[in-house]
């Protein structure tokens, strides 16, 4: 889900869906999380009368994701 | 998270599945119409101009009223416009002036405005090259280079067949560029909105409504 964010400037909740496969549920509680952990920024509004989730990474977030990224090719490396 | 993340690969097939519903192409091929009335008479000018705009909103319309409920809505990384317009400038300027220099080394002389004129079709597949191979770099998909082989090959028939005019040969080119886009355009857009269903939010309840609509 932070892939996907860092890629984009945001998404909404049914395009993160589509992309990353994840039920509805799944996909809630990652959100959830991420937004206390500060990583991520959560919209939520009404588009024609249907409620629409707007995700968008934070500075902390981009800086979380790119240190992972970082610490993966390490350990590949090392592999 | 415990595979490695090809970070350029997710971006390509962001890029990929936003251009799967055949808007994009459906707009082309408007504007290539609205671009070979200008030259059938340069009065349109200020059409081809209004066209430019109305048509990009006419795109952002189409993708919140049919696509955004089926997909999602995405807003991509924009890009630096400098670059952007730079790019675009430079391989206009480079692809122009080859031409020139070829059609000088051919003709042993400056061209003449019928020669220009003439070889405009080949100029402009040329052009459909390098915003081609922009999208393959975009979307990872080879597939958009055989647009570009269309325009290129049958800019070269167009170039090559001695039309009385040699307006008539650019503005047929133009005129079949269009129609080629639009239908194509208007194909993928049918296929993708009978593939894919309207999907809905109801994130209070906690469950995901799936259900066709217009």
């Amino acid at each position: 889900m932070l892939a996907h964010l860092y890629v984009v400037e945001s998404a909404d909740f049914l395009f993160l869906m589509k992309q990353t496969g994840l039920t509805f549920g799944n996909l809630s509680s990652h959100m959830t999380r991420l937004e206390e952990a500060g990583y991520i920024t959560v919209d939520k509004e009404f588009r024609d009368k249907k409620p629409n989730t707007r995700l968008s990474l934070t500075e902390a977030g981009r800086h979380a994701f790119e240190g992972y990224r970082e610490n993966m090719k390490q350990l590949f490396k090392e592999l | 998270m415990d595979e490695k993340i090809n970070v350029k690969e997710i971006q390509q097939k962001i890029y990929r599945d936003s251009m799967r519903d055949g808007v994009t192409e459906m707009i082309t091929g408007a504007l290539l119409l609205c671009a070979s009335l200008m030259f059938v008479n340069s009065g349109f000018t200020v059409l081809y101009l209004f066209s430019m705009i109305y048509l990009n909103k006419g795109m952002q319309r189409i993708r919140e009223r049919y696509i955004h409920p089926r997909t999602g809505y995405v807003e991509l990384k924009r890009e630096e416009p400098k670059r952007t317009v730079g790019g675009i400038f430079l391989f206009f300027f480079a692809v122009g002036l080859l031409m020139y220099a070829a059609l000088y080394l051919t003709e042993g002389a400056l061209p003449s405005s019928d020669a220009l004129y003439r070889w405009t079709p080949t100029f402009i597949g040329l052009m459909f090259l390098g915003a081609m191979i922009y999208l393959r770099e975009k979307t990872g998909s080879t597939g958009v280079l055989a647009w570009a082989a269309y325009a290129i090959a049958v800019g070269l028939v167009f170039s090559i067949y001695g039309f009385t005019s040699s307006k008539d040969g650019v503005t047929l080119y133009t005129m079949l560029m269009g129609v080629s886009f639009l239908l194509v355009g208007f194909y993928k857009f049918r296929s993708f909105l009978t593939t894919n269903p309207v999907m809905q939010e109801t994130d209070e309840a906690g469950q995901q409504e799936v259900g066709e609509t217009t």
